[in-house]
């Protein structure tokens, strides 16, 4: 088994082969000849993250026999003897254990049926090549993230994956996003890009502030001496001694995990950092499902994961900050709020991407605040379901994009043959736009059903992934005392009602009524490279809840735990091995906030029953009279005052429920998220604040100070100086002579004089 | 340990393949025709690359050859001096690449310029190699006199004869004071061999600082330390610009060789003694070399005074290895990772030089280089950053490490004069990449194969250098006299 578990590098080499091959040669194939060209760069570039998904399994079975880390040892990245109390040396190593594999399986399974249906996505693009180049990168920089035995080297991945996201949703650069009009709203997608990449550097400038924090502090980034250093100062309450000042562990360790909590949140797009995630739903559709909310968005969750016993010895600590609240408070509460505006923000989005882009938000809302409240089996769990039913809607909603575009094309070049305007007609008509669809079921059915899928799961329904997971979260925060809880639980509940309301929205209005446009009337089924995955995600979709499934019965989950010890499959034995706060809890060391072992009847029950009433309020009540044609104004877009006129008697009930509601949404999206957020806290604080801070080190500072004084004067100053030297050097050999004669009696004199001394 | 007889011919084997393939190629040079004279340059490769395997093998082996009076040998072979060997090696190696086209191109195609160059090889090698001060003496002399040869290759030019002469001059010059400093240890200790003056020199002797003073400067000339520089930008601006690629790392690390030689195995125990002086010249050195390179228009002068200014940094590690005898891996780095970049940057330069006159060798005639020439603007933006000490480079790596050198060693200040000197370089070696991307103009290039292979060979050992420093300084740290157990005489 050992030698199994040293097969780990391959898991880098498949990937990086892949990068060669279609960033090299891959563009060539396709100039010879689009059809094979296509069939080979594609099909090598899946090949390779199918070969990177077996070598993930084969550790899976290695881990088996051996579930404890191993470290596979690559080489010496950095040694540096003088730096730090004991030297800096960060070996470049893998970390294999029950967590990193948990991850590697999910990125590359998932990437592997993510690439399958991008051979089919892809059809046809000019870029073929350079897509699937970027996208075997991104596998690349994801396994670095993941399989790292050090913050750098997780660092490395981290910045990587950044660097992916930046060109994958600048994809198709020169675009813009479209209206529904066909008019062009929000940014081009090279500015996405760059918002995308630009909010991730402020998350990363805490995650690099941690990083050295972590040393200074630990003396290694390295994951296992960090922790075991940690556990031993806190276990006989040493003081850490930083700067020459002394700090007792939960102080350190609270900002660290602050500072980390602010990587997560770029990276996880958290409150408030998440405003890159709905425009990063430029890049194409398999780059949204893959990058932007199966794996790399969940990275802020695998790094607090990763870092559990800093967060659990910072909470036993008993180190508050703002009032009371430890560091982890920060962490649930920042996942809560997220969770519950995102889900509020994706009731009024238009765009069938955008809808999934707010969710997955909300969703990662919710991870956040698992591994907050120490719910880390939890959050993987939900992590785990999430990336398969996120992965599914997304793939299925770029089908229903690829499959209305078809019959957009297809309208237009069988319907309008005598209309010279056909191609701006075609720039202006926006396939990704809900109101352009309806009643979409019939055409696609294969789309609609997996569509079903997915919405049910993420709704949370009975028995489907979603439900097992997001319970377990509930009920964590449920089962534990404090107020923080209290608001965690409340305000999730209330997150689960929003996923389940936009959901029912958003399938009523691609899925069902009449058509409203042409191209939806003439949509197609997707080829089966497309469907083919979607049919494997949603079977994974249903079935993923066993992984950890809930008990109903203690007696059931002592049972199962006699045989579980034997096979690891269950998630929270599994992950045990890598969790160590588990093993500081058992010890006593540590307190951790307990997951009920056992199904949590009331919780499951409320929670089910509201995601009923959400989908059945969004679905038949307030989208009844669907709107007819691509103009009509959305149901939720109307004012309160217009409800309370036209809702017929019978729905009195609504009439508190719903304006209240639409209100509150509308609040949320366009008041909060896009006047506030996007438009007055990006345009008025951020860009005219930044423009002004601009300007005065431009014009005051800059041009006077620094160019005037510092500039000039240096420059004036390396001149004056470089003339100097320069007029000593006469080309004649004479003079020369006399400088190295000169330079004999300098030496002498000098030697003389240290004699004499 | 290496059981040695007397005469230990395996420690210089490689030095025996270098000089007497020279000399079969003398006579195999009659023989081929004048319009194939490429053949001789390639044929320079058969003596070069197994003596480059010799000296590979002899990694990690300590021995040595010639026992003179007192018991040392003369010749001695350790990591420190296959570590430099390999560096001459590699250094000629990429050289002949370079060289074959540009004589041919500028009309130099003789023979004689690669047997001088490999004449001038072992003399480089045996200075590194040399335990006996009349033998580094000899080892100057011999690495001196071809490339005082080529430096005037270029007969029909005045500017070349002119280079020849002035460093010829100024050379002998030095070398005079050097033989001065040999007499004078000879008279304080009655002996030559490094191991000898060790254990002999007694602390209090005004002639033996004398004499220090003046092996110094012997070795200070060589790398073209201030104000022993002054030979450097006219020889650079008027030799083949082949031969200033080959002698500007050549020439420079064989100096460096042998004053780390003597002053770590001769006079360490005089450290604090001559750590003040080192430090002063490294100072200046940086300083008149970083402001000099400002006003620079021809590049071969901008890259003559990069040159000296790089000599300062190495005598950074120089310095600190009076405290520190480990410190001189920081040294020996430097030099690893400045060969390939310097080699780099000659290698752009020949390609934009055009042989008819003295055309092409301005930094303005860069303008416009990267519209019709990408790749190799780029690589010479790369050699750029990492000559400026910019990350992901061999430079920033290598100006890491003798900075941290410095700081351990406590020499704060020449460390700050260093890192404000990097400073300044930024502001010529940038130029004619400013030229290069962001300015309209006619420059071309020719890039022939010999002259792609350095460059692909320089750019990706940067950008190893760059990202894994870790092996490769481990190797340096390996070649340190501090690692090397003291020799059994004769074995």
């Amino acid at each position: 088994m050992e030698q199994l578990i040293q097969l780990a590098p391959l898991l880098l080499v498949f990937p990086g082969i892949g990068v060669l091959f279609n960033g090299l040669v891959g563009r060539k194939f396709i100039e010879n000849n689009r059809t094979t060209g296509e069939k080979w760069t594609g099909w090598f570039g899946t090949a390779m993250a199918v070969a990177a998904f077996f070598v993930a399994v084969g550790l899976f079975i290695a881990l088996q026999a051996e579930p404890e880390e191993h470290i596979v040892y690559l080489f010496d990245w950095f040694d540096l003897p003088g730096v730090g109390e004991n030297g800096f040396r960060v070996p470049w190593a893998m970390q294999i254990d029950t967590l990193s594999v948990t991850m590697m399986l999910v990125v590359t399974g998932v990437g592997s049926l993510i690439h399958m249906y991008a051979v089919g996505y892809m059809h046809g693009d000019e870029d073929f090549s350079r897509f699937f180049a970027y996208l075997n990168l991104f596998l690349f920089f994801m396994l670095i993230l993941v399989s790292g035995s050090s913050y750098l080297v997780l660092f490395v991945g981290w910045e990587g994956v950044g660097l992916c996201s930046f060109l994958l949703i600048g994809f198709w650069w020169s675009k813009r996003e479209q209206g529904a009009e066909g008019k062009p709203v929000g940014v081009l997608n090279s500015n996405a890009a760059r918002k995308a990449f630009i909010t991730n550097r402020v998350g990363d400038f805490f995650m690099v502030l941690a990083i050295i924090l972590t040393f200074w502090a630990f003396g290694s980034v390295e994951f296992i001496p960090v922790f075991d250093h940690a556990i031993e100062i806190f276990e006989h309450s040493e003081e850490i001694m930083l700067f020459g000042n002394t700090y007792s562990i939960g102080a350190v360790l609270t900002v660290i995990t602050l500072l980390f909590l602010g990587g997560a949140a770029g990276k996880s797009a958290q409150i408030p950092l998440y405003i890159w995630l709905p425009d990063a739903m430029a890049g194409p559709t398999p780059v949204s499902a893959l990058i932007h909310a199966a794996t790399m968005v969940t990275s802020g969750i695998y790094l607090i994961v990763r870092s559990n016993v800093l967060f659990e010895i910072a909470r036993a600590s008993g180190t508050t900050v703002l009032g009371g609240l430890t560091s982890n408070d920060i962490v649930a509460l920042t996942g809560t709020t997220t969770a519950l505006i995102a889900g509020l923000i994706a009731f009024t989005q238009f765009d069938i991407k955008k809808v999934l882009a707010y969710s997955t938000v909300s969703q990662l809302g919710f991870m956040i605040a698992a591994v907050g409240m120490g719910a880390y089996v939890a959050a993987m769990f939900h992590l785990v379901t999430h990336a398969f039913f996120k992965a599914l809607l997304f793939l299925s909603a770029g089908s229903v994009i690829h499959g209305v575009e078809h019959g957009h094309h297809h309208v237009h070049e069988h319907g309008h043959h005598d209309q010279d305007h056909v191609g701006d007609s075609h720039a202006e008509f926006n396939p990704q736009d809900m109101r352009n669809m309806g009643g979409l079921r019939k055409m696609m059915p294969v789309t609609f059903w997996v569509y079903m899928i997915g919405t049910f799961a993420l709704a949370g329904f009975f028995p489907f992934a979603g439900f097992w997971s997001k319970d377990e979260i509930l009920a964590h925060a449920n089962n534990n005392p404090g107020w923080v809880y209290t608001v965690v639980y409340y305000g999730l509940v209330l997150a689960a009602f929003c996923t389940a309301f936009y959901m029912g929205r958003q399938i009523k209005m691609v899925f069902f009524g009449k058509p409203r446009s042409d191209s939806a009337e003439h949509a197609v089924e997707s080829s089966p490279t497309m469907t083919r995955p979607l049919v494997v995600l949603a079977f994974l979709t249903i079935i993923a809840g066993l992984l950890n499934l809930a008990h109903f019965t203690q007696t059931s989950y002592e049972n199962a735990k006699a045989i579980e010890n034997e096979i690891q499959l269950r998630l929270e034995h599994w992950l045990e091995h890598s969790v160590e706060a588990y093993h500081l809890a058992e010890e006593g060391i540590i307190n951790l906030p307990k997951t009920p072992t056992v199904l949590q009847l009331d919780v499951a029950l409320i929670s089910t029953l509201l995601a009923l009433a959400a989908i059945f309020l969004a679905a038949f009540v307030v989208y009844r009279n669907k709107p007819e044609k691509a103009t009509d104004p959305d149901p939720l877009e109307r004012t309160p005052i217009w409800w309370m006129a036209v809702l017929p008697i019978n729905t009195i009930a609504m009439k508190g429920i719903v304006p209240a509601y639409n209100w509150l949404a509308y609040q949320a999206a366009y008041t909060l998220d896009w006047r506030f957020w996007h438009d007055w806290f990006h345009d008025r604080v951020i860009r005219d604040g930044f423009v002004a801070f601009a300007n005065w080190l431009g014009r005051t500072f800059d041009l006077k100070a620094i160019d005037g004084g510092l500039v000039h004067g240096t420059a004036r100053l390396v001149r004056g100086t470089a003339n100097m030297f320069g007029q000593i050097q006469s080309g004649y050999v004479r003079n020369y002579a006399l400088a190295v004669f000169l330079g004999v009696v300098a030496i002498l004199t000098y030697f003389i004089f240290a004699y004499f001394n | 340990m290496f059981a040695a007889p007397t005469l230990n011919l395996w420690v210089i084997t490689p030095l025996i393949i270098l000089t007497v393939w020279a000399i079969i190629l003398m006579f195999i040079d009659l023989f081929i025709p004048a319009g194939k004279k490429q053949w001789t340059g390639w044929l320079t490769l058969v003596g070069l690359i197994p003596a480059l395997a010799l000296t590979l093998m002899q990694w990690g082996q300590t021995g040595g050859a010639f026992i003179a009076e007192g018991g040392q040998p003369m010749v001695v072979v350790d990591n420190f001096a296959t570590f430099l060997n390999t560096l001459y090696l590699l250094t000629g190696i990429l050289a002949v690449f370079i060289s074959v086209s540009y004589i041919r191109d500028a009309g130099l195609e003789r023979g004689e310029y690669y047997f001088l160059m490999l004449f001038s090889i072992v003399g480089m090698m045996l200075m590194g190699m040399a335990n006996d001060l009349i033998l580094i003496f000899l080892a100057l002399e011999l690495l001196s006199i071809p490339l005082y040869i080529l430096s005037g290759f270029d007969t029909g030019s005045d500017t070349s004869e002119e280079s020849a002469l002035k460093y010829f001059l100024l050379g002998a010059f030095s070398s005079a004071f050097f033989l001065f400093g040999i007499a004078l240890t000879y008279g304080a200790t009655g002996t030559t061999s490094l191991p000898v003056i060790l254990d002999t020199i007694s602390l209090d002797d005004p002639l033996a600082l004398a004499a220090l003073g003046m092996l110094l400067v012997g070795f200070a000339f060589k790398v073209g330390a201030v104000p022993f520089h002054m030979w450097t930008p006219d020889v650079y601006e008027g030799a083949p610009t082949s031969v200033v690629a080959f002698m500007s790392i050549g020439a420079k690390v064989a100096g460096f060789a042998a004053l780390m030689r003597v002053l770590g195995q001769g006079f360490p125990m005089w450290g604090e003694l001559w750590q003040p002086a080192i430090v002063v010249i490294s100072a200046l050195t940086m300083i008149v070399g970083n402001f000099a390179a400002v006003r620079q228009q021809n590049i071969k002068r901008m890259l003559a005074y990069s040159g000296i200014a790089n000599a300062g940094y190495i005598l950074i590690g120089v310095a600190a290895s009076a405290t520190d005898p480990e410190a001189i891996s920081a040294s020996l780095y430097y030099m690893l990772a400045y060969l390939f970049t310097n080699i780099g940057a000659f290698a752009v330069v020949i390609a934009v030089e055009k042989l008819d006159g003295q055309k092409g060798l301005l930094v303005e005639d860069y303008k416009g280089l990267a519209k019709r020439h990408l790749l190799l603007s780029l690589a010479l933006a790369y050699f750029m950053f990492s000559l400026v000490g910019i990350p992901l480079t061999g430079g920033f790596t290598a100006k890491f490490y003798v900075f941290g050198a410095g700081v351990t060693a406590g020499l704060y200040w020449l460390v700050v004069i260093g890192a404000i000197t990097s400073v300044v370089s930024a502001f010529y070696y940038l130029r004619p990449v400013l030229y290069a991307f962001m300015y309209e103009g006619p420059a071309v290039a020719r890039v022939s194969r010999g002259l792609m292979f350095v460059l692909v060979v320089a750019v990706f050992a940067t950008l190893v250098f760059g990202i894994f420093p870790g092996p490769w300084y481990e190797l340096a740290s390996q070649a340190t006299f501090g690692n090397v157990a003291t020799f059994v005489a004769g074995g």
